[in-house]
């Protein structure tokens, strides 16, 4: 998710060859609501969330450490189980 | 505006008469002050219930995330920008 307009995000889906859902918050509402809006510049900092079955964030990842996978697949697994 | 950053206690817990909780998401809290309604986000934590909210996807269509109570679990990725490394 990005607050990229959806025809972007279907360019960039195209280009990297993304299988998942790449979703639009061109409003800015979604990000601002769960707390990664930067003000200033306009768009969400770097974040990943793990959301379970019931609806409870499970896990979250910031900055330099949502660019590591691992913890989130590890999560999913236990999730999964 | 976020002026307590992962700090912020629920509200739901505290006897704070000043603050008056809005129906949803739960991390947000209303305020009223004698310069008029002020609205805080306290950052999400692991343990609470992620908002929902309706976002178009790549396709135009439209996804949201509360179709997927009961059936998957969901892994959010916010970035940056798209074709920007972020």
């Amino acid at each position: 998710m990005s607050v990229d307009a959806w025809p972007t995000q279907k360019k960039f889906a195209e280009e990297t060859g993304a299988q998942f859902t790449l979703l639009s918050d061109f409003a800015k509402e979604v990000s601002h609501m769960y707390g990664v809006l930067d003000e200033k510049a306009g768009v969400a900092w770097r974040m990943t969330f793990v959301i379970d079955k019931k609806g409870t964030i499970r896990r979250i990842d910031s900055g330099e450490d949502a660019l590591d996978i691992s913890g989130v697949m590890k999560m999913c697994g236990e999730l999964t189980r | 505006m976020n002026i307590f950053p992962g700090s912020m206690p629920n509200p739901r817990h505290l006897f704070m008469p000043w603050l008056s909780i809005s129906s949803a998401p739960l991390n947000l809290v209303r305020m009223t002050t004698r310069m008029g309604i002020m609205e805080i986000h306290r950052s999400l934590r692991v343990g609470d219930p992620a908002p929902d909210f309706e976002l178009k996807d790549q396709h135009g269509s439209s996804v949201r995330l509360s179709e997927f109570l009961g059936k998957k679990n969901v892994v959010l990725a916010f970035y940056v920008l798209a074709f920007t490394g972020g």
